[in-house]
């Protein structure tokens, strides 16, 4: 427990005493939170934002854009909340480097087969085939499947993104058909993305659980139990939440990892502000044409 | 002898001189009293014209030449079929003494008074007329701009008729009877004591005493040109005939003459559906002499009576007063159109036949504009062939609300105007063009943003393209002109407004096709992608929360 409190300063013991029912278990590290907050507030912008552009004949499109500001505020607005979720990208990027290289946990987040099973069993269990639901570990299938449809998305969102924000540039090394193609598919991908979180992720932590795990970082017994029965178990039988490794390997690793990813860091830094400086892609001013328009006959025409 | 041979000699040189000078002759009988040669002649005729043709006053009418070559010396008379006869010579230099005459400064030709449609020679005969009906009848004339006075006599007020039983000595009287017809006075020599004798003579020949003889000049000091009635011969008394002008107080001088019978042709002339307009409908200031205009150019005239077109076309004028035409108007610039520039004034054409005309009288003032739009698919199609379907200048720029083009809002709406037309499939299919167009530019991204989201406020100015941007405003050729359509040349078309881009981003504009296999096929395979995967993945997710849904109303 001492190490563990080392780490990370957010971890609440677990609920030794009392009723293991009301105890909470420790799921989410602060800065995997301040992660999620990043990517709920961007991607809700972006939605609010891209969403009308990818329906603009909708009343409530047009009320939406009207409400903000107008297209070219809501074109700004939505560029702002890209940048954010490339930096939350970016972020997320140089974290899993640090707990694959630094502290070298395993790849939890990759699916198996046993995921494959889970689905089967829970939803044979749901339609009251089999009497008892899977135990899955601490991030279950469901949410694997989310985790790569965000990664999904977010790089043909990024991708695409980069191509509609910098057309010129992008034609210097793709043909010009690329770009009413990634128009297409980023607003498509939008609207994937988009009803994948309204009915999947809303649904499981709004309306079968209210989940605030990603806000306090610990999970209910209750929960623990139903999503994830054998991260519960581990954690009962006196698993560490999180891997543990030896101060001095850590600090060994750590040296190297935070060299690189400074570099690394800086080099995305500056690749987002290119990205938002890069070209000025058409004239600001639609160009005014000045015509001398009396100009009479001097002979009346017919 | 000698006394008597004497005698002979200079009785033969008179009767020599008589015979070798006919004129002293006619001179003679001229002047005898009109009633000595009632008898001579029993039917309507004019004598030859006098060799030598009366010198005229500079400003007669050319109208008037051909009436005085006859009537200024003739010994023909009218015969009425009652019988009585009047001689229709008249004293031209008396006339031109007159008040009425060339040399008074106000002039009234010939055709003043008698109606033009008696001209044609030979004139009509005087059919169911006698010498005082014809008294009266052309007593009728001075009325158009004198107002009748004395009306003491009854008769020539001409409200109810004239009615010779009204009057105490069952004369009445008519205007010529005392003012003469040819050699009418002025009202200053009417004030003099002799005029007087005029009314005297009268009343003493049929026997009703002149109670007040001073009481006329009461009558005489006011109202002798308060028009009455008001006759389009009249005016054309004076501005028939050709060649007339009139001198504005700053030197302009505009032609006066008006072509009876093109006015009649045009829209307000004969054929007009609501009726013949006459001259004083637009010109009431038509008391003679005509009182000056208030005006210092043509142009500020020209502008003044514009604005009585609104009386009868009131939807176009205020129109009109919401045009550029007007604001520039208003600012001052007094070239800005008003309705007679586009119109006419006289001689007003239908506005729209044949329809080329609508662009040619635009052209009076933008013939730079024009000369674009005559090399124009649009242009060349209406000028060619008097297309009905090709847009004239009026289709974009409307007719009498011109608005000024280069406002936000006309750039904003623009693609709709375009629309009107190239959306419309009937219209579209006789020159089998496309309908695709205005879907797939608002499918696009200019599109979007210029027909949906700048309609919520069309007067933000937008730097995206509309269809004028890239197919030209006035001088629009087919996209694939060889000379200058802009399939040609796109790369240049989008580097107005996109300086930086190279070759290949002219190949992001879909060239107005709906993506398909043949049109690109990548863009339609990601829409086929994401129509399958869309789908099938609400339906996969929507199943998973079908089955959790089921499992808590179970209550597990």
């Amino acid at each position: 427990m001492a190490e563990i409190r080392e780490t990370t300063h957010d971890d609440k013991p677990l609920a030794a005493t009392g009723d293991p029912a009301h105890a909470e278990y420790p799921r989410f590290r602060l800065m995997a939170r301040i992660e999620h907050m990043t990517l709920l507030v961007s991607f809700t912008i972006l939605c609010l934002t891209g969403l009308p552009q990818k329906f603009p004949f909708s009343p409530l499109s047009q009320w939406l854009v009207g409400t903000m500001g107008g297209i070219e505020m809501v074109r700004m607005i939505h560029r702002w909340a890209a940048v954010v979720l490339i930096l939350g990208t970016v972020y997320h990027l140089l974290t899993s480097a640090y707990r694959l290289f630094v502290k070298q946990e395993d790849m939890r987040m990759l699916p198996d087969l046993k995921d494959g099973y889970d689905l089967r069993d829970t939803v044979a269990y749901n339609l009251g085939i089999i009497e008892e639901p899977p135990k899955m570990r601490k991030f279950n299938f469901g949410e694997k499947f989310e985790y790569w449809a965000v990664v999904w998305g977010t790089a043909v969102m990024i991708v695409t993104g980069f191509i509609l924000w910098n057309p010129i540039a992008a034609t210097q090394f793709l043909p010009g058909n690329f770009i009413p193609v990634a128009l297409e598919a980023h607003g498509w991908e939008a609207v994937l993305a988009a009803v994948s979180i309204v009915i999947w992720h809303l649904y499981n932590v709004l309306v079968k659980h209210r989940n605030k795990s990603m806000f306090t970082g610990v999970l209910s017994h209750k929960i623990m139990e139903e999503e994830h029965a054998l991260e519960l178990e581990r954690l009962e039988e006196g698993g560490d939440p999180w891997k543990v490794v030896p101060p001095a390997v850590l600090a060994r690793r750590r040296k190297v990892y935070f060299a690189v990813a400074s570099v690394v860091a800086v080099l995305a830094l500056i690749l987002v502000v290119w990205m938002f400086t890069f070209e000025d892609t058409a004239i600001i001013v639609a160009p005014a044409v000045t015509r001398d328009v009396f100009v009479p006959l001097a002979t009346p025409s017919p | 002898m000698l006394r008597g041979g004497a005698l002979i000699l200079v009785t033969v040189l008179v009767a020599v001189l008589f015979l070798v000078h006919p004129g002293a002759a006619r001179a003679e009988r001229s002047a005898a009293p009109p009633d000595d040669m009632n008898s001579l002649l029993l039917t309507m005729s004019l004598g030859a014209p006098s060799g030598a043709a009366q010198p005229q006053p500079d400003s007669h009418p050319t109208t008037d030449f051909a009436c005085r070559s006859c009537h200024g010396d003739t010994d023909a008379e009218v015969v009425f079929p009652s019988g009585e006869s009047l001689p229709v010579e008249v004293d031209l230099p008396g006339f031109d003494a007159s008040v009425h005459g060339a040399n008074s400064g106000v002039f009234i030709g010939c055709t003043g008074c008698h109606a033009p449609d008696h001209y044609q020679f030979p004139h009509p005969s005087p059919e169911g007329f006698d010498l005082r009906e014809y008294a009266i009848a052309q007593s009728e004339t001075c009325v158009r701009c004198h107002a009748p006075h004395l009306t003491a006599h009854p008769g020539p007020d001409w409200s109810g008729g004239y009615d010779p039983a009204a009057s105490e000595s069952g004369v009445a009287v008519v205007c010529t009877d005392c003012h003469g017809d040819h050699l009418a006075q002025n009202a200053e020599a009417w004030h003099l004591p002799a005029a007087t004798s005029v009314c005297a003579d009268c009343h003493v020949t049929v026997g009703v005493t002149l109670t007040d003889p001073g009481a006329l000049s009461q009558h005489i000091d006011y109202g002798l040109f308060d028009q009455k009635q008001v006759n389009n011969d009249f005016c054309m008394g004076c501005h028939g005939p050709p060649g007339q002008t009139m001198t504005f107080p700053n030197g302009d001088v505009v032609s006066i003459s008006i072509d009876g019978d093109e006015f009649h042709t045009s829209v307000h002339g004969l054929g007009n559906d609501w009726q013949a307009l006459n001259c004083t409908d637009c010109h009431e200031d038509y008391n003679y002499p005509h009182s000056p205009l208030h005006v210092e150019t043509a142009r500020d005239y020209t502008i003044q009576q514009s604005e009585l077109c609104a009386r009868c076309h009131e939807p176009q004028h205020e129109g009109q007063m919401a045009s550029s035409h007007a604001a520039a108007l208003a600012e001052g610039n007094k070239d800005a159109a008003t309705c007679v520039d586009c119109h006419g004034s006289h001689y007003i054409p239908p506005p729209n036949e044949p329809r080329s005309r609508i662009s040619q009288t635009c052209r009076q003032c933008h013939s730079a504009i024009f000369d674009e739009y005559a090399e124009s698919v649009h242009g060349a199609a209406l000028l060619a062939e008097d297309n009905p379907d090709v847009p004239t200048c009026i289709e974009c720029h409307g007719v009498h609300d011109v608005g000024d083009p280069t406002t936000a809002l006309f750039r904003n709406r623009s693609p709709e105007l375009c629309a009107g037309c190239h959306a419309n499939e009937e219209l579209m299919s006789r020159y089998d063009i496309s309908t695709d167009v205005f879907d797939t530019y608002v499918d696009d991204f200019h599109g979007t943003t210029v027909q949906i989201f700048q309609s919520s406020d069309p007067n933000h100015p937008t730097n995206k393209a509309v269809c004028f941007d890239c197919h030209g405003v006035h001088n629009i050729r087919r996209p694939d002109d060889p000379n200058s359509g802009i399939k040609q040349n796109l790369l240049e078309t989008c580097q107005q407004c996109h300086p930086g881009a190279t070759a290949n981003f002219s190949d992001s504009w879909t060239g107005h096709h709906r993506p398909s296999l043949r049109n690109n096929p990548l863009m339609f395979l990601v829409t086929i992608f994401y129509a399958i995967v869309i789908p099938s993945t609400v339906l996969f997710l929507g199943f998973l929360v079908g089955t959790d849904i089921y499992r808590m109303a179970r209550g597990r």
